[in-house]
């Protein structure tokens, strides 16, 4: 166990991040200002962007584009914001919010609520949301102490379990009426949001978001290790529920109103680490803007390029893939902060 | 101990190999004939055809027409049987129920094993899926005929082809020249249309799904074909829009199709997340029609598909197309199935449940 004393205030070798005396950084909070910036502008692009031209106060913007605008507003900061916490957290570039299962158990509860009461729609939220919490407590449940990998590792097989269980129900259900429903919200897209899904989502993912910005500092720590955050008097136990039962939130309650949408809780936080840094204090307000900015623009790019809606994981996945490549040979592993 | 226990097991093996029966070769010689399917394959087939399983969902009820009845019948898709229950088909032949469905999907996928359980002496498939779907069913020995989905001239060849093998070649005669009659009628009467007299019909196959058919279809065919225009003509095959796609188009008249439950009165009501109706012409104005539903789904290619042409031909093209369809459907139900149709049958045919107000082809008394 490592017993050196770590002073407060002290810079560590390649951390770069346990300033505190540093009380302004204004590089960051300027970016941030930026980001926001760009999220402003995005989104009222967003709505003025479309197969049709219609004026600002009309139907198809209020009724149609403002829902999904807002929708991928709540779920690109809160899966951004869930992404950058879990990298941290895990001291993993590689994970993401899916990685605890919590997607497939969502999409599972989502695909039940289909299967059994495919009209009432409050009733298949419900399900997904609970579907999501199910997963990530079953997870905790088998893992109770264990280091980050065995976390990730349960996850991912609760994932799969959850997953085949979603294909059991795929394979029972009536192909003309259940099934393709099921397969739309498996697939991930905003083109059924309604107001009404709008409200049941928005409450979770904004504090979810919330409650991630309040554990910042605590993932900076956390982010160095269980003995240093120890030493450094944080909770790690409680802290790590705290953040795991954030991104449950997030991402449950996205899935059931969007269904599964991959590949932002990845990228969306290593492109912010890139421009602010490893310091989870300006990371994740970085993430949430940026996230909540991608998604906008990845929507509307499948909502106007075709006549017909492209699915929203293939924009995703595939810009979202190469702007990752391109960033990462261009910067390498260095803004990681660890050698 | 254990060398007891192996010459125990060895002489339980012995015994059980007494026990096999021993299997006589039959040598049966039956009558065959040589088909050439739409994959333009010789396939040989018996010439007294006793049990056919028919993959496409069209088909089945094709095969129960042209046979007059559905003994024959041994397998149909699932999608098929739900065009079936609890309409004309079941109550024309009721034994169709008992007509088996569970060796085959929607996506056409075949469970050979459970195929070759039914004992079929003919299969009928796509041939424009993929060869994925013919997987097995040659290799042990049974003959496939693939149909082609398209175009007027593939339903043509569909009559043709399964007329041939069930030995009803005059029926399916008949049945071909009154299409093509119904065809040159139609064709004459909208050669003078111009286009600003055409209304825009756009036709959703899924309902709320936003399924829709664009050029390559045989709803666009037909759309055109009855001096009317489809919206979705610049896409190719059947692609899924958007709703502002749908708002961008603003059509006049909307078809609701039969393979799901999406009804008028959902698009009237206007609560489907995600999508709004109440802007476009044709919710404005109360002209989204179902499709009607006789031995089989009217909007997809069938036996029925000149009714469907009138029918939607009286939707859009009222001046042109006068006769009443009631009295068009009860003719050729009487022509060409010998079932006289009563006003309650039509009424369920033509989906008159749907409509609040008469559309004109509903009996008044409601």
């Amino acid at each position: 166990m490592n017993t050196k004393k770590i002073p407060v205030g002290a810079a560590l070798p390649n951390s770069g991040f346990l300033h505190t005396n540093r009380a302004l950084f204004t590089k960051e909070v300027g970016w941030l200002l930026m980001f926001l910036l760009v999220l402003l502008l995005v989104f009222t692009a967003s709505l003025l962007m479309g197969r049709v031209r219609v004026p600002l106060y009309s139907d198809v913007v209020l009724q149609l584009r403002l829902p999904r605008a807002l929708a991928s507003l709540l779920i690109g900061a809160g899966l951004g914001t869930a992404g950058a916490s879990m990298q941290g957290l895990f001291r993993n570039p590689l994970v993401s919010p899916s990685v605890l299962g919590i997607s497939a158990g969502a999409g599972f509860g989502g695909a039940l609520g289909i299967y059994l009461v495919p009209t009432f729609t409050l009733g298949i939220l419900f399900l997904a949301f609970m579907g999501g919490f199910l997963a990530m407590l079953l997870t905790y449940g088998v893992v109770r102490k264990g280091s980050p990998i065995t976390v990730v590792l349960v996850g991912m097989s609760m994932g799969a379990l959850f997953t085949a269980l979603t294909s059991i129900i795929k394979f029972a259900a009536d192909p003309t009426n259940k099934l393709p429903s099921i397969v739309f919200l498996l697939m991930g897209g905003l083109s059924g949001i309604s107001y009404q899904k709008l409200a049941f989502a928005a409450g979770p993912i904004c504090l979810g978001v919330f409650g991630l910005l309040l554990a910042r500092w605590r993932i900076n720590v956390l982010s160095l290790g269980e003995a240093e955050a120890h030493t450094l008097g944080v909770k790690a136990t409680q802290w790590r529920w705290w953040i795991i039962g954030c991104i449950t939130l997030i991402v449950a309650a996205s899935v059931s109103i969007a269904g599964v949408i991959g590949w932002v809780g990845l990228v969306v936080p290593h492109i912010a680490r890139m421009i602010v840094g490893p310091d989870h204090r300006a990371l994740i307000p970085a993430s949430a803007l940026l996230g909540a900015a991608y998604v906008i623009l990845m929507d509307t790019l499948a909502r106007s390029v075709a006549a017909t809606e492209i699915p929203l994981s293939i924009f995703t996945t595939i810009i979202g893939a190469f702007v990752f490549l391109y960033l990462l040979s261009r910067a390498g592993v260095r803004s990681w902060g660890r050698d | 101990m254990k060398k007891s226990l192996c010459l125990l097991l060895f002489g339980i093996v012995l015994a059980g190999c007494q026990a096999i029966p021993k299997q006589k070769t039959e040598v049966v010689v039956k009558e065959t004939q040589v088909v050439a399917d739409q994959r333009n394959k010789a396939v040989v087939v018996p010439k007294d055809v006793k049990s056919i399983v028919a993959v496409p969902m069209p088909a089945a009820s094709l095969i129960a027409v042209l046979d007059g009845g559905v003994n024959r019948l041994a397998g149909i898709n699932p999608a098929s049987m739900t065009a079936a229950k609890g309409e004309i088909l079941e109550e024309m032949y009721p034994e169709i129920n008992a007509v088996a469905t569970h060796f085959t999907n929607p996506a056409f996928e075949v469970n050979v094993e459970e195929l070759t359980k039914l004992n079929p002496d003919v299969v009928f498939q796509w041939s424009d899926r993929g060869e994925g779907l013919y997987a097995g069913m040659e290799e042990v020995g049974l003959p496939v005929l693939g149909l082609t989905y398209g175009t007027q001239a593939d339903l043509t060849a569909w009559i043709a082809l399964i007329g041939k093998v069930l030995g009803k070649e005059q029926r399916a005669a008949e049945l071909i020249s009154y299409q093509e009659k119904i065809v040159r009628d139609i064709t004459e009467k909208t050669a003078s249309l111009s286009a600003t007299t055409k209304p825009k019909v756009l036709y959703l196959s899924y309902g709320k799904d936003l399924k829709t058919a664009g050029a390559g279809t045989y709803n666009d065919m037909y759309i055109e074909l009855i001096g009317a225009e489809n919206v979705a003509h610049g896409l190719k095959g059947s692609p899924t829009v958007t709703m502002e796609q749908v708002i961008a188009w603003n059509p006049d008249i909307i078809i609701l199709g039969n393979f799901a439950n999406t009804r008028p009165a959902d698009l009237y009501k206007d609560t489907i997340p995600g999508q709004k109706w109440s802007g476009i012409r044709a919710v404005k104005n109360k002209r989204v029609y179902r499709a009607p539903l006789g031995t089989y789904r009217w909007d997809p290619p069938n036996q029925e598909s000149p009714l469907m042409w009138l029918w939607l031909g009286a939707i859009a093209q009222p001046k042109l197309f006068t006769s009443s369809i009631r009295q068009t459907t009860s003719d050729f139900y009487a022509q060409f199935y010998a079932y006289t149709l009563s006003d309650q049958q039509l009424d369920k045919i033509l989906q008159c449940d749907e409509y609040e107000k008469n559309p004109g082809w509903c009996s008044v008394a409601e």
